[in-house]
């Protein structure tokens, strides 16, 4: 059983001028951490701790403090790529309980669809060993997974498909999202093949996105908000950094981080009410759904294909769409902790998923390569 | 295999397959690279295919590396690969990234070789007569004037 919740999201924000195209990433992430600070009422003094991480920035934490003036007392920039902010939610519980901060902030920003949709150059740093091929990172890694999965378990284009469709199920529910039609599973796998298998539809979308969160501990939350979102626990972990290292192309970290998050918080599956799955690409989340328990290796084909995925279905995954349909800013942990904290405050409107008092948040960083797990509740919850 | 005295891999490549030479050459990027990156490379720019073998666990290694990753030893040998292996798996591409002009889809795979490690590759044949667990066997394709890196052929079954 867990001793007790290991930290507190007292504030959270996206930066209201996401969409507009006309700032830099630091200007937008600092954008979204005065609206994070505004959310918990916290003044900036009061802010100690500064976490994050950045396909732009060779220093991010320190890009941040300037551009706010925040002089930390710890400073974490730990990047295991997209869930890296996931992580930190561990690295600030643990700086917190050592007395090294009290407050932290955890800020992350994209414009990677104002840049033309190119991957910045710091996160496409050449690997010797595959540069040569033509290779396109991440899509050629996931194209790969998909590929095995499909040769050793029979997992089929449709059946993928069906999570871009259930993606947008739940976008439409999101009037942040923009869209405003559904998708059918025919107009998945008859989207132009990219890197097949996969297709244009089982890829994210490009966008711009920032997001900020303030923590402190739970017992400090009260001095903030009457309404914290606790973190229970965090399991993080990775394996592998080239292509040709990934242990088996069906397998990710979620296999070894989900049990160890649902463990430090003495709970199980079936005690979670909403999930948020980095949803990068269809494989990305069928692979994740196998490793976190939701059905045996090789088996999620099946478990999606009926449709459970969507709207009204258990389990209730990436509730406000997801990177598939509703926004990807290059790294999506951010995104996913904003929607599970959305959920767990009741502020989902027509996504809401009714009475959800705990959320599981998993990552994935580069392709399937780290993985970063956390389990979160309202504060009047407890396993 | 301990990966030792086979043959030179470059010489499946050669003109007794019937492959003619203009099937392998594609327009790759010719990477940033030193110290044992250079060092495989310019195996390459030799027609060998070298990977690593640890002398103190036997295993072997490949990338390149300084140190074995499974005992810590620090003098991995370099050893001529068998070149021969099995489709892992492999993605079609159809979009290409900066630099790759190519006409038609390409076939980048992960090949494991005889010897147990894997390696990111083309397969060099069209994507309808690529399947994961076929039969490959090295060969060198020219990406760029004066540079060339280890690609993948089918190995044809026995008449």
């Amino acid at each position: 059983m867990s001793a007790g919740p290991r930290l507190a999201i007292v504030g959270a924000a996206a930066a209201p001028s996401r969409d507009s195209g006309t700032l830099t990433p630091a200007g937008l992430m600092a954008e979204a951490a005065a609206a994070a600070m505004r959310d918990a009422a916290v003044t900036k003094d009061q802010i100690d701790g500064l976490f994050s991480a950045s396909a732009y920035y060779y220093l991010p934490q320190m890009t941040l403090g300037d551009h706010l003036d925040i002089r930390p007392t710890y400073s974490d920039s730990s990047n295991i790529g997209g869930c890296s902010f996931i992580a930190h939610l561990s690295h600030a519980a643990a700086a917190i309980d050592a007395g090294l901060c009290r407050v932290g902030l955890i800020a992350y920003a994209s414009t990677q669809r104002s840049d033309g949709r190119r991957l910045v150059k710091s996160m496409s740093e050449p690997l010797a060993y595959e540069v040569p091929y033509g290779s396109m990172w991440p899509l050629t890694g996931f194209a790969m997974m998909a590929r095995r999965h499909m040769a050793q378990f029979g997992t089929t284009q449709r059946q993928l498909a069906e999570i871009a469709v259930a993606a947008r199920e739940w976008a439409l529910l999101n009037p942040q999202s923009g869209q405003t039609r559904p998708l059918s599973v025919e107009e998945v796998v008859e989207s132009p093949e990219i890197c097949a298998p996969l297709r244009r539809l089982d890829c994210c979308l490009v966008s711009d996105g920032a997001g900020a969160l303030v923590v402190t501990s739970p017992e400090m939350a009260a001095d903030f908000t009457d309404s914290p979102v606790h973190v229970w626990s965090v399991a993080e972990t990775h394996d592998s950094r080239y292509t040709s290292r990934l242990p088996d192309y069906v397998t990710s970290p979620a296999a070894q981080t989900g049990p160890r998050a649902l463990e430090g918080a003495g709970v199980t599956l079936d005690d979670i009410d909403v999930f948020e799955v980095y949803d990068a690409f269809t494989i990305a989340v069928l692979i994740a759904l196998e490793d976190l328990g939701f059905c045996g290796k090789g088996e999620g084909g099946p478990f999606v294909e009926d449709g459970r995925l969507r709207p009204g279905g258990c389990p209730p995954l990436n509730t406000g769409g997801g990177g598939l349909s509703n926004r990807h800013p290059g790294m999506l942990g951010m995104e996913l902790l904003l929607e599970a904290v959305t959920q767990l405050r009741h502020e989902g409107g027509g996504r809401q998923v009714p009475q959800a008092q705990t959320a599981l948040v998993h990552g994935l960083g580069a392709i399937h390569m780290s993985g970063a797990t956390a389990v979160l509740s309202r504060p009047d919850w407890a396993p | 295999m301990n990966g030792q005295s086979v043959p030179a891999s470059s010489r499946a490549a050669g003109p007794e397959t019937g492959i003619g030479q203009s099937l392998l050459s594609f327009r790759g990027a010719v990477p940033e690279m030193r110290g044992e990156e250079q060092r495989y490379f310019d195996y390459c720019q030799q027609g060998r295919l070298m990977i690593q073998r640890c002398p103190q666990c036997a295993l072997h290694v490949f990338y390149p590396r300084a140190v074995c990753p499974h005992c810590l030893h620090d003098n991995l040998e370099w050893v001529e690969a068998e070149g021969r292996g099995l489709v892992f798996t492999y993605a079609v591409h159809h979009r290409f990234p900066p630099g790759f002009k190519e006409a038609s889809p390409y076939v980048v795979a992960i090949v494991e070789l005889t010897e147990g490690v894997r390696m990111m590759t083309r397969i060099m044949a069209a994507p309808e007569d690529v399947s994961v667990g076929m039969e490959v066997r090295v060969a060198f394709a020219a990406v760029a004037e004066d540079f060339q890196v280890p690609v993948f052929l089918p190995v044809e079954p026995a008449a």
